[in-house]
């Protein structure tokens, strides 16, 4: 049980990260794809939504060849830090930092394009700057998609196994999380235990899911009517 | 009302709040958590890459060890080929090994993370072949091609257990007949959980794994066909916390009470070449 509880606190902390990483960097993509007109804007969306359609192991053999001690990346954190990045939780994040992207991205691009791009012209005419145009005119139209967007990456983050046990491994107190608990249980025989988490995943997920539709729903009603009102 | 440097300093300010909610959230997380063993104290605590079949005993020794000196041990379990291949081609932070057979040996130490010294083979195990509790036993181990069924083995290139499962049949000349049946698992408690769920009819594991299932029974004890099971423990060479991992694995070795433990669990104690019998 209290391994339990640590096995949870570990991913809360991945995902949490992951998020962080995928909040700025994610709204960033989004703006570029929703709002810009530049030459390899296909290309970026491309390369944005690719973890999707890729299985997540390649993303794990990717990152580890990044990160491990034979790249430059690796050895750079090895001088840096005293030990690769590769095999620790903070992988762990980064992983599910390049999974849940997409998701984020394309959350966000839908929040996005719900704002009349009108208003922010208006904003600008009035003399605000882009980044208070922004946070004073786009956000407070857009938030509830955007903090449904952060939701959904987020019970994805948490939800990581394939990239995750290969560039993070599954080390009980350092890297695993509750999937590559549950791979574990599951692989020793450890059926109950394994369900225990199962049903934790199930419950975060869930919660996470409702939210997300209850604000998208608030969200779509509330465009409805400022449209009404036009 | 909007002066030129009004708004910057409001634009600014926004992007600092944020800026700060998120170095506090991280933060918060780090140092929160469940930090009472990982973070900062990672660096002090020596982490083990150790075979499968070692999980049970290797938790049980590091509690005796804890009780003992204060010092906290982590551990990696799964098959040893697949870790030994982890730390020589990814760098994993493993501070020493565990490992059982030649094969993850021979990675780390091509990989020149063996110590000059060398390594003791301390351990030894054999073979056995599981069923359900309630099956009947063999009469030799060619049964298991007369049974027609699917039988569970650890997969012969990620753990050892199954390149001596998968010798023992080609020493008595079925393993091109019955390899077809053969489920690969990830590690030899994956081959056993196999049996263990009823969904594979046999299976061929370590007997130290066997005894410390009540789902299942011994159906056939493998005295020979394949090569001999060694356990070496090795701290490993440019490691982080070498001394950390080299104390518990000198523990496990020659601590009386370490020892008394792995027998218990039904390993063979070989000894220790170059060095005195610690049993006596």
């Amino acid at each position: 049980m209290n391994s339990d509880i640590s096995i949870v606190a570990l991913s809360l902390q991945t995902a949490i990260v992951a998020t962080a990483v995928t909040l700025p960097l994610g709204m960033f993509f989004a703006w570029l794809l929703v709002r810009k007109e530049f030459r390899g804007k296909f290309a970026l969306d491309v390369l944005v939504s690719l973890p999707l359609a890729l299985p997540p192991v390649v993303i794990g053999y990717v990152l580890l060849w990044a990160l491990g001690n034979n790249a430059w990346l690796g050895q750079l954190s090895v001088s840096v830090f005293g030990s690769t990045i590769a095999f620790t939780w903070f992988a762990a994040a980064l992983a599910a930092a390049v999974v849940s992207l997409p998701l984020v991205v394309r959350s966000f691009a839908a929040a996005l394009a719900g704002v009349d791009p009108k208003l922010e012209t208006a904003a600008r005419g009035l003399g605000a700057g882009p980044a208070r145009t922004f946070f004073t005119v786009t956000m407070p139209l857009a938030y509830r998609g955007v903090v449904a967007g952060v939701l959904l990456g987020f019970v994805r983050a948490f939800s990581e196994f394939g990239a995750t046990i290969i560039v993070a491994g599954n080390i009980p107190g350092r890297t695993q999380t509750v999937p590559s608990a549950i791979f574990t249980r599951i692989s020793t025989g450890d059926t109950e235990a394994a369900w225990r988490l199962a049903l934790v995943s199930v419950v975060i997920g869930i919660a996470a899911l409702a939210v997300h539709n209850w604000l998208l729903k608030r969200s779509s009603s509330g465009q409805a009517r400022a449209g009404g009102s036009n | 009302m909007c002066h030129q440097p009004d708004i910057q300093r409001t634009t600014s300010r926004c992007f600092v709040q944020i800026a700060l909610l998120m170095a506090i959230a991280m933060l918060a997380v780090s140092c929160g958590g469940d930090g009472d063993n990982r973070g900062k104290t990672d660096r002090g605590v020596p982490l083990i890459f150790a075979a499968a079949s070692l999980a049970d005993v290797l938790g049980e020794a590091a509690s005796l060890y804890e009780a003992e000196t204060g010092k906290r041990v982590d551990f990696s379990f799964g098959g040893s080929i697949a870790l030994a291949n982890q730390i020589a081609l990814f760098g994993a932070p493993a501070d020493g090994v565990f490992f059982v057979g030649e094969v993850p040996a021979e990675v780390i130490a091509d990989a020149g993370l063996v110590p000059a010294s060398g390594y003791p083979n301390i351990f030894s195990n054999s073979l056995v072949v599981i069923g359900p509790s309630d099956a009947a036993r063999l009469g030799s181990l060619g049964d298991i091609a007369s049974k027609e069924v699917r039988f569970a083995i650890a997969d012969p290139l990620l753990a050892p257990a199954g390149v001596y499962a998968r010798q023992a049949l080609e020493t008595i000349g079925i393993w091109d007949e019955i390899s077809g049946r053969a489920i690969l698992m990830l590690d030899v408690r994956a081959a056993m959980a196999a049996v263990e769920s009823g969904n594979v009819r046999f299976g061929i594991v370590y007997k130290t794994d066997a005894v410390t299932s009540d789902d299942i029974s011994v159906v056939y004890e493998i005295e020979d066909g394949h090569s001999p099971i060694s356990y070496m423990a090795i701290p490993l060479e440019g490691a982080s916390n070498k001394d950390g991992a080299a104390e518990f694995l000198q523990y496990i070795v020659f601590e009386q009470e370490a020892r008394n433990l792995f027998e218990l669990a039904g390993f063979t104690i070989v000894g220790v070449p170059g060095q005195p019998d610690p049993g006596k």
